[in-house]
């Protein structure tokens, strides 16, 4: 059975202790590593072959601050928590296919400002939406 | 077994620490609430000798006073109570028997349970000499208002069980009078001895007028 491989980081001491013994149930999940400063969570994707980490957040800590280890691991999950423990957030990078239909000049400029607009939503964690031709009018 | 009731509005919290309490030999948990209003709700229908409750509730202060008042006999824990003097007495006053700092593992968590479990409470010896300050100064307080230093050490509801007792009714009658275990009233009455400096239980009856 293949194992998924959590890191934990930066998470406070009662709440990463609730997470492994969530955690130490689960046959086909292992942590396998912990630290304490989100600074030293990326070489562990590497170096422990890490494909989700589960980090906390501090008080009024956004979970944007994840994209930028995503963007380094893009085939990396990570699941941010926020401090009071209430919430989690799921940050990953998803590839999308937009189709382009009756590709024309517009569409295809519409497409590459879109495609601006969808790396912007990625911060916004945000689904993206669905790329159309210039009249944005399907046709049958 | 100790009965422990948990309650927190953090779904995470409530169900990570009741696997986590479950698994300890000596404690039972038998509820969890999500506010007071719950947790009181679960005490009218069962017992439960302990309340670990989360001190981020929404006036979570109000909490530990609404069920002291409740179930005086419940001993209450705080969960991720800030550690400072003023913190520690302002809830130590409302009712608690012990806390856990919001800094602490789940292992260290289990300790101060199961510590209170058995009347302990494990503090920081800054924590401890804060409250002999506040005991001192309350002993002092009750002196003030002619009470003696003994009578005024004695807690609320030892008061009150003075008070029956000088009405002639047996520990069995004050139990049943209380809703409390005959155990637990004799626990009460031998601190009350112990506070007066008493040797018998008529001698509480003398001291009676003085609470």
């Amino acid at each position: 059975m293949t194992r998924t491989r959590v890191v934990l980081a930066a998470m406070p001491r009662m709440l990463a202790g609730l997470v492994r013994q969530m955690l130490s149930g689960q046959s086909d999940i292992e942590v396998v590593a912990e630290v304490d400063a989100l600074g030293d969570l990326a070489p562990l994707f590497a170096t422990r072959r890490a494909a989700v980490a589960i980090v906390g957040l501090a008080d009024g800590e956004s979970p944007l601050q994840c994209t930028t280890l995503l963007r380094a691991y893009p085939g990396a999950s990570i699941i941010a928590i926020s401090a009071d423990g209430r919430t989690g957030y799921v940050c990953d990078v998803r590839l999308q296919v937009g189709v382009l239909l009756e590709l024309s000049a517009d569409g295809l400029l519409g497409a590459l400002r879109c495609a601006e607009g969808v790396d912007r939503e990625l911060h916004l964690f945000s689904l993206p939406r669905p790329i159309h031709s210039g009249d944005a009018t399907p046709k049958s | 077994m100790t009965g422990v009731l948990i309650v927190t509005d953090v779904r995470f919290y409530r169900e990570g620490l009741a696997e986590l309490l479950g698994r300890s030999a000596v404690l039972r948990v038998t509820g969890t609430a999500a506010d007071v209003d719950g947790l009181l709700q679960l005490l009218r229908e069962g017992e439960a000798d302990l309340v670990l409750l989360d001190a981020g509730l929404p006036d979570a202060l109000n909490g530990v006073r609404r069920i002291a008042r409740a179930v005086p006999d419940a001993r209450i824990v705080a969960l991720a109570l800030r550690e400072t003097d003023d913190d520690v007495l302002a809830w130590a006053e409302a009712g608690l028997a012990g806390y856990v700092s919001r800094d602490r593992s789940v292992a260290e968590l289990l300790d101060a349970v199961e510590g209170v479990a058995r009347g302990e409470l494990a503090c920081p010896p800054r924590i401890s000499a804060a409250l002999l300050r506040r005991i001192g100064a309350l002993a002092l307080r009750g002196v003030a208002a002619g009470r003696s230093p003994a009578v005024a050490a004695l807690t609320l509801r030892e008061r009150e069980i003075v008070s029956l007792v000088s009405q002639g009714l047996t520990n069995k009658e004050i139990a049943r009078q209380l809703g409390v275990q005959l155990a637990t009233i004799k626990t009460h009455v031998h601190h009350i001895l112990e506070k007066l400096g008493a040797r018998r239980r008529m001698d509480i009856a003398a001291l009676a007028r003085r609470v």
